[in-house]
């Protein structure tokens, strides 16, 4: 061994290690930012989440006979809202009026101290109080609930001892911020009234108890674990599974630019997409075996190892959602890799950029740790940050359909917009064949302008508009229904597809497809109009029946709030509108962009875009099947027109009956009486009409690109 | 008769650089056409837009009558195309290798196994057939590498420096399937800075200088018009004009 040599060589790797600015953006830079990043964000997140706590009114339900002055002590403050019975069922009430429900005792003798009793949460599913608190609690209707036992006021004015009982979720911040409140103000009062009865009574201090204070958590042992491990586990569960996909992103891309073997895979008859298709969903598959192994892994273990140790076993069922859960994360992440590692001059710079993708991971899907962070309409869309959550409210056991569908839904979008970002890389050849790319070669600006829209086009926009449009809404609540429909249809829907097919200098006639219709269309269009919506409610909403808070919403929208509107605003707001803007971005620019994919293919994934951005899971199926029509109709006529008329009249007729309050007699708005009689003969309307739907005559048909 | 490749006009910019200029050129069947040039004349940029790899600026490719660039998948149904640096896939053996490219190229399942079988006797592969790419030679990867470019039996074969990193003896199988795929009518185009493969391989040669054409025709004809012994003076020649006008125009 030489020292000099191996100092040589030493120098000579380091000099050129330091020399590649990537390695040092890896080695230096990502640590010196990673860590003040990650603790900004967390730091940020647990603030705003501690002033959104101190801010809000702690929602308290009193079960028992009101102790006046207690309650009265209580609202002093304004940090705690009392409602009285709330939430406790009707026999529960008597029985607990009557006495034969007791506070139940801990083991510990009563507290001589000021502090209050707390109870171990159990899974005690025989005691019917507990059990109506922990519903109350974990439909979120309540805080927390100050249970009076009966006889306390009594013993308050005989100088004996009363009894409270507050439960709360221990794993909820808002549950356990209310308990803290409660319980500050109950010592108080405990305090004060210990005080006036020593003074009373010329005792010594801390003669008397006074008043017994309880607590008990709600959270059974399987939620309060689910909290901890459900925060954990979904950091884990995403950062393995996508480092699957790392390793695989580069071999398959970079991998092939240092091998040159990319050049030989380009000559061959293939398309590029058709290979960035390929190798995404070998990248996909690799990511989602990792991902199968973790869950594979963490099952057994659970199973097998925790039991021993008592730990709550994990149902096959929730195990069985995060893997699907995790084929969705997996998706984008395969997707986002294999369109950055295809940008990397070779597989070293590929490695050390999916490193640093793989290490800011972490921030997003970090923060869904932070307590209090809950998946809500907000968070449904944070990319990652939702599936963490989704994944953390399986372990809670508080799933919630419609907030299952949106992040399902949004993670779909991404996937979306991370497939087209890898497939306009694979677009560019001077990237795979060994050039180093740039961000900015992918701009739309960059590429020569085509004479019509694409589906990568398209599934970008809606993605974007669904994004935009969902937390446009949430910006506007509270500015009235009116206000907000208008924004989203002509803002959101409306104004994007007419800038864009502006912009990119689209054929606005082809694109949207104005052209008149020929007489039969419109009458088959009318017909379709009257029938289409009742045919689609008959045959979907039986196998799907909305729950009543839907069904309820959905009244109050079609009347345009809880007073019903003027009917020319309804059929203004409801049923022209929509008519409009929603047919020029689903059978405009929708079903223009996927026209390449042939006439069904477009028909039902335009159809399936219509559907998703109705938001919910109930109306997903009717709004698709409303698609399909819609769509063969726009493509049959080659009239957008004639799918305005049916939208139109769809919706405004649903509209008009509601106003009128038919709907009620006929049972529509429940949906879940619409009658074999009334939706075969609305089907029988129905065909009739799709029957008359044709091209105009000036122009030839075209067999090959018109459905049926 | 028609040409089997056909090139016109063709250009390519890379930013403010100008890779390639007006080049126009043309390969018949059963004919053997060199391409030849020093490193960074354009050889592959030329080549690679002449395969449908990379879009040219301007200008127009057909094969066989099919644009590369508006009926790309007809047009590389028609190609075989080979590279003296293009690696193998390094954990398939070649015959695994074979049996991908002929699936890319839409070959049935049937017609596949023999014509496998086939190249793999014909080049002589049967010892290393089962490996793994990557404990091959240079030389056997090289065979492996052509037997893909003659799979699904290209009307046109291209041929980017199929010989530089190889040895005399592996040199010269690679020529020998050359002219054998000559004589079976194929249009072969083939670039190389090796002025001997050359004379003694092309029918035809076009002179490659700084991304422009700078003379082309039979060897007989280059040597007449540069008035050189041999292609290495007869290139020389020509680089040296293109730096100084004053040579060309004595």
């Amino acid at each position: 061994m030489r020292p000099q040599i191996i100092w040589t060589i030493f120098r000579k790797e380091i000099t050129e290690a330091l020399r590649d600015r990537l390695t040092l953006l890896v080695v230096l830079g990502l640590p010196i930012l990673i860590y003040p990043l990650v603790v900004t964000v967390l730091v940020r997140i647990q603030k705003t989440q501690e002033a959104v706590e101190d801010q809000r009114i702690s929602q308290v339900a009193v079960w028992g006979q009101p102790v006046e002055p207690l309650l009265k002590f209580l609202q002093r403050t304004n940090t705690l809202k009392l409602d009285p019975v709330q939430g406790l069922p009707t026999e529960l009430r008597r029985t607990f009026e009557s006495g034969e429900l007791q506070p139940r005792r801990t083991d510990k003798s009563p507290p001589a101290s000021d502090e209050a009793t707390a109870t171990e949460s159990k899974d005690d599913s025989d005691d019917p109080l507990l059990l109506a608190a922990r519903k109350l609690l974990t439909d979120k209707a309540a805080d927390a609930v100050l249970v009076l036992w009966p006889g306390t006021t009594e013993a308050l004015d005989q100088l004996d001892r009363g009894n409270i009982t507050v439960f709360y979720d221990e794993v909820r911040p808002a549950s356990v911020k209310a308990w803290s409140r409660l319980r500050e103000q109950l010592t108080q009062f405990r305090r004060e009234l210990v005080g006036q009865r020593q003074e009373q009574l010329k005792l010594p201090a801390g003669f008397a108890t006074a008043l017994e204070i309880r607590s008990e958590s709600v959270a059974t042992p399987k939620k309060v674990f689910g909290n901890h491990f459900g925060r954990l586990l979904p950091l884990l569960l995403i950062m393995l599974s996508a480092t699957g996909a790392l390793y695989a992103a580069v071999d398959l891309t970079a991998g092939e630019k240092d091998r040159t073997t990319m050049q030989t895979l380009l000559c061959a008859p293939v398309l590029p997409l058709e290979i960035v298709a390929g190798k995404f969903l070998a990248v996909w598959s690799i990511s989602l075996v990792s991902a199968f192994a973790n869950i594979l892994s963490l099952g057994f273990t659970f199973t097998r190892v925790a039991a021993a140790a008592n730990l709550p076993t994990i149902p096959l069922g929730t195990l069985a959602a995060v893997l699907g859960l995790l084929s969705l994360v997996t998706c984008t992440v395969a997707a986002a890799f294999i369109g950055v590692a295809a940008l990397a001059r070779d597989a070293k710079d590929a490695g050390n950029f999916l490193s640093a993708a793989l290490t800011l991971l972490i921030v997003p899907v970090a923060a869904s740790i932070m307590p209090g962070v809950e998946l809500n309409a907000w968070t449904a869309f944070v990319p990652l940050v939702n599936i963490a959550l989704l994944i953390k409210t399986l372990f809670l056991e508080e799933l919630r359909a419609n907030l299952f569908f949106l992040t399902v839904v949004a993670a779909f979008a991404y996937a979306m917009l991370a497939l087209v970002f890898a497939s306009r890389v694979f677009g560019k050849e001077e990237i795979l064949l060994g050039g180093a790319g740039s961000v900015r070669q992918l701009l739309p600006g960059q590429t020569r302008a085509k004479s019509e829209p694409t589906p990568g086009l398209v599934l970008t926009l809606f993605a974007v508009v669904l994004v935009v449009t969902f937390y446009g809404s949430l910006l506007l609540e509270g500015r009235g229904l009116v206000t907000t429909i208008l924004t989203v249809q002509y803002g959101f829907f409306l104004l994007p597809v007419v800038l864009l097919v502006l912009l990119k200098r689209f054929p606005v006639a082809t694109t949207f497809s104005l052209r008149p219709p020929n007489w039969r269309s419109v009458v088959g269009a009318l017909l379709i109009g009257v029938s289409g919506g009742v045919a689609v409610a008959g045959l979907t909403l039986r196998l799907l029946p909305p729950p009543d808070s839907l069904v309820e919403g959905l009244r109050d929208a079609l009347l345009l709030g809880k007073d019903p509107a003027p009917l020319w605003l309804v059929w203004l707001v409801l049923a022209f509108t929509p008519a409009l803007c929603e047919e020029a971005f689903f059978r405009g620019l929708t079903l223009s962009g996927l026209r390449r994919l042939g006439p069904w293919a477009a028909i039902g994934l335009s159809a399936l875009l219509f559907g998703i951005a109705h938001a919910s899971i109930y109306r997903l199926l009717p709004t698709f099947l409303l698609g399909v029509v819609l769509g063969y109709v726009a493509w049959r006529s080659r009239s957008i027109y004639c799918s305005m008329i049916v939208h139109a009249l769809n919706n405004g007729l649903i509209a008009t009956l509601v106003h009128f309050g038919v709907d009620a007699e006929w049972g529509l708005m429940e949906m879940k009486f619409v009658p074999w009689s009334l939706t075969f003969g609305a089907l029988a309307v129905l065909a009739v009409g799709l029957a008359l739907i044709g091209p105009p005559r000036s122009r030839p048909v075209d067999a090959e690109s018109t459905p049926g | 008769m028609t040409a089997m490749l056909l090139a016109q006009g063709l250009q390519k910019q890379f930013g403010a650089v100008s890779a390639v200029q007006s080049v126009n050129l043309e390969v018949q069947p059963g004919e053997v056409v060199g391409l030849l040039g020093p490193n960074g004349a354009g050889k592959t940029t030329t080549l690679r837009m002449l395969t449908g790899v990379l879009a040219p600026t301007a200008g127009q490719v057909t094969v066989r009558g099919w644009d590369v660039r508006a009926q790309p998948l007809a047009a590389k149904r028609c190609i075989g195309f080979l590279s003296g640096d293009t690696q193998l896939y390094q954990r398939l053996t070649p015959r695994e290798v074979l049996r991908y490219f002929g699936r890319l190229y839409g070959m049935t399942e049937t017609s596949l196994s023999p014509r496998i079988a086939e190249l793999i006797s014909d080049l002589e592969m049967r010892s290393f057939a089962d490996r793994p790419c990557r404990t091959l030679s240079s030389g056997q990867k090289q065979r492996a590498n052509i037997a893909r470019a003659l799979l699904h039996r290209p009307e046109v074969l291209m041929l980017d420096e199929p010989t530089a990193a190889l040895d005399v003896v592996s040199g010269q199988f690679i020529h020998e399937a050359i002219l054998r795929e000559r004589a079976a009518g194929r249009a072969i185009l083939f670039s190389t800075h090796f002025m001997s493969e050359a004379e003694r391989l092309c029918d035809r040669i076009y002179l490659l200088h700084e991304g422009r054409i700078a003379d082309h025709g039979t060897l007989t004809e280059l040597l007449t018009r540069s008035g050189c012994n041999n292609l290495t003076d007869a290139f020389l020649h020509h680089a040296r004009a293109a730096k100084s006008p004053a040579i060309s125009a004595a």
